[in-house]
């Protein structure tokens, strides 16, 4: 190595440290302090500290409470994303397709998504409400439902929320996505003479498809973790039909103090959203190579 | 006011143990799902006592 390079070296290392050090401190440290925590029975006001080996994860095994809230967690992840790409792509066409007005549409959609999640609840919760609610108003009196009170109702009406929240992010990448695919492409499709159902699933599907696996993954990982939208709104009820790991996670945690069957639900969560995270990535790799 | 003062006397505050919120919240979203028929209430009885089980032997 020569002088020049042992310098450049030693220059990059020291760039990196900051960054290095940062991460350590705030994602390394508590992770492995959750993952140790995670294997002791903690419960600050009892005084209660020992090691417990993997008896939480043991007990989470047999919890019929979790099992209920890893479903909840799977099935509001799958809805909700798949509904976000579904309307995300519709509305990033037609705005695309749209002259005038494009500008307006694309501020109304951010508009939706830039709002914090609570305030998107708490809108939601009165929008919601059986009797004073606009959607209940709208769909006339008589039949008052009670939306976020029945419990098969309280689901569905939680993605909905998440979906108005969440699906201008989709439609945002995507447009921008169909900005940049070359007008070329278009020409020489109508000059083979295909009509537009055929240049929608032949052209513009798969130009969009890079970025829709971006918008999948970003969404799917963020849909796993949801946490605010259902603590507002229902507070993971009625009947725990609307409890997510990271809800429950959040009630041993931080309401019933149990620090360490608690941190086992959040390593659960971490686990399942490093494992989706990996997956997607690999797919992603891989249509790199062949795109 | 004379009302109020006979409650006082017998009434108790709600967190009579710091076991309450543990148990309160282990077994309340049960109730409520036996109440709403989401669970028969002789699963969600069992399903409460099972976590509590838990939990309970853990603070001992």
């Amino acid at each position: 190595m020569t002088r020049r390079e042992v310098v450049n070296r030693r220059r990059g290392v020291l760039l990196l440290a900051p960054t290095v050090l940062a991460l350590g401190t705030l994602t390394v440290y508590p992770g492995v302090w959750v993952l140790w925590l995670s294997l002791q029975h903690r419960i600050p006001i009892f005084g209660v500290s020992r090691f417990a080996g993997l008896d939480n994860y043991a007990f989470l095994a047999v919890d019929s409470r979790f099992s209920s809230a890893a479903a909840t967690t799977i099935i509001f992840t799958v809805t909700s994303v798949a509904l976000e790409v579904a309307l995300g792509v519709a509305a990033a066409l037609a705005i695309h397709a749209q002259r005038g007005g494009r500008r307006v549409a694309l501020s109304l959609l951010l508009l939706a998504w830039a709002m914090p999640a609570v305030v998107t609840a708490k809108l939601f919760e009165w929008l919601y409400h059986p009797t004073a609610g606009l959607l209940n108003v709208a769909l006339g009196g008589g039949h008052a439902l009670n939306w976020l009170g029945d419990p098969r109702l309280a689901l569905p009406a939680v993605v909905l929320a998440d979906v108005w929240r969440t699906m201008p992010f989709v439609a945002v990448l995507c447009y921008a996505r169909l900005l940049a695919i070359p007008a070329e492409l278009y020409e020489a499709a109508q000059v083979d003479g295909a009509g537009r159902l055929a240049t929608l699933v032949l052209i513009t599907l798969p130009m969009l498809g890079r970025i829709l696996l971006v918008a999948i993954l970003f969404r799917t990982l963020d849909a796993l973790r949801a946490f605010d939208l259902m603590f507002v709104l229902t507070g993971g009820g009625p009947a725990g039909t609307t409890e997510t790991i990271t809800v429950y996670a959040y009630r041993a945690l931080f309401q019933t103090l149990q620090l360490g069957f608690g941190s086992a639900l959040s390593v659960v969560v971490f686990v399942l959203v490093m494992a989706v995270a990996w997956a997607y990535l690999r797919l992603l790799r891989t249509s790199t190579v062949t795109a | 006011m004379p009302r109020l003062d006979a409650l006082m006397l017998t009434g108790r505050p709600r967190p009579v143990t710091p076991a309450y919120l543990l148990v309160s919240s282990t077994v309340q979203p049960e109730f409520s799902a036996a109440l709403v028929g989401v669970k028969s209430p002789e699963r969600a009885i069992a399903d409460a006592r099972a976590r509590l089980r838990y939990f309970l032997e853990a603070i001992r």
